[in-house]
């Protein structure tokens, strides 16, 4: 009885330190995981609103968030759409999911850009993507993307969706591809192709992303991010519907 | 000294005592994910080989092993807190297996072989010629495996080299082979050039 007394009375000590010692850190570190976590979605937001091609933002340089007080000023959240542990929609496929933290910023030209965060499911996991889609007079077209969340996919394989210039494949798609889907070249049934502009040219009009040369072997991870792409033009159509 | 060499080389934990093998195999895709995850490992390995070494005397034989867990499974949390604010990249890239850290056998079984057994300065140099010597196999497999299958070393592009089979898990399973049997090749001749010297004399 003694025995077992000290044995418990032992344990949840070094239970109470561990707790306490876990805590100190917490509250020390709790501010730079923030930080750093708040730097790389601010980071990622302004790649998605320049202009591949131009390097150019497409909106005012003094609009773009620097922290998260301004961040928060570009807050959208649509009508008739509820979160659900920080879900707001799901594509009717049921492969790809919309986040709540949604913005929208007004462009150079008065369109309106959004820039979504999704998700879908990869090899081993979730592969979240952020993106911007600009509505140029109820034309949407994709302007750019960037994979943030890709850590259960196979390094080598899948997690090649973290190089810039894999990711560079996915834009811009204009609303003619969209509209048909956007799909990994192996999933629409064509062949890579060397010829650039020929490459560019069936990815806007027809959705059709060339990856097979770049991802050799693995074609699950960019599927994951043209459903999740599919899924947030599923969405900005049906907010469109809606407010019509 | 002795005690860190000793981790370093003559008791190498991925090339002599062939442990830890499941972050040796999962993470030395590229030599700086293997230097991230070998240095998360050594300042876990250090930290918890001296805790244990100072509990050792008020913890009952019967709950080491959960105490000790329990030890180390705080130090992991605090490496992995502290990665994700201050080397969020690293952190990313490495993902699930810093949590594994703590069902990693080099640093249990340190802290039942050796911890528990000496004072916490033997401990914590254990730990560090432990930690390194971990950390110098992680990076020497990264660093194989990436030039195999990247042609590149810590990033820099060396060659077109292209072995992409390198970079998956047969990949990590031949590179460790042919390591082991190479340390284990320099280990003999050595013993057999310490034999001869002794026969000299």
């Amino acid at each position: 009885m003694h025995d077992n007394i000290k044995t418990g009375l032992v344990l949840m000590i070094i239970a109470i330190i561990s707790a306490t010692l876990l805590s100190i850190v917490y509250m020390i570190v709790k501010a730079p995981i923030e930080q750093s976590e708040l730097n790389a979605k601010l980071k990622a937001i302004e790649q998605v609103l320049t202009n591949d091609e131009t390097g150019e933002l497409l909106i005012n340089a003094d609009d773009l968030p620097k922290n998260k007080e301004t961040l928060n000023k570009y807050f959208w959240n649509p009508e008739n759409y509820q979160s659900e542990n920080s879900v707001i929609y799901k594509s009717d496929n049921g492969k790809g999911w919309i986040y709540d933290d949604i913005y929208r910023f007004n462009g150079l030209n008065d369109e309106t850009i959004y820039v979504l965060t999704g998700g879908s499911i990869g090899y081993g996991g979730e592969v979240k993507t952020i993106a911007a889609y600009v509505d140029n007079e109820n034309k949407i077209y994709l302007n750019a993307i960037r994979v943030i969340e890709y850590a259960s996919e196979t390094p080598g394989l899948g997690a090649k969706i973290s190089e810039i210039n894999i990711q560079e494949r996915f834009y811009p798609i204009l609303s003619e591809g969209l509209e048909v889907g956007v799909k990994v070249n192996k999933d629409a049934g064509v062949q890579s192709t060397d010829d650039y502009e020929f490459m560019i040219e069936r990815r806007e009009k027809e959705g059709i992303v060339q990856t097979s040369d770049v991802m050799t072997g693995a074609t699950i991870t960019p599927r994951a991010v043209a459903s999740t792409l599919n899924s947030m033009y599923e969405f900005l159509m049906k907010v469109g519907e809606n407010n019509e | 000294m002795k005690i860190i060499t000793n981790g370093l080389f003559k008791n190498n934990p991925t090339f002599v005592q062939v442990l830890g093998m499941c972050p040796t195999l999962a993470t030395t895709t590229s030599a700086v994910n293997g230097l991230g995850m070998g240095l998360a490992t050594t300042a876990v390995l250090v930290m918890s080989n001296m805790v244990i070494s100072v509990i050792k005397k008020f913890v009952p034989d019967k709950i080491r092993i959960p105490s000790y867990i329990v030890i180390i499974a705080s130090f992991v949390t605090v490496i992995d807190m502290i990665m994700h604010g201050f080397t969020y990249e690293l952190w990313k890239t490495l993902g699930l297996f810093i949590p594994l850290i703590v069902v990693n056998c080099i640093i249990l079984g340190r802290a039942e072989s050796f911890a528990s057994k000496n004072n916490v300065f033997k401990s914590f140099l254990d730990g560090i010629g432990m930690g390194l010597g971990f950390t110098g196999a992680l990076v020497i497999l990264g660093i194989v495996r990436e030039f195999l299958g990247n042609g590149s070393i810590f990033g820099l592009q060396i060659t077109n080299l292209k072995l992409y089979a390198m970079i998956l898990p047969p990949g990590a399973f031949i590179a460790l082979g042919m390591l082991a049997a190479f340390f284990n090749y320099l280990g003999t001749m050595n013993l057999k050039k310490k034999k001869q010297q002794k026969e000299e004399k």
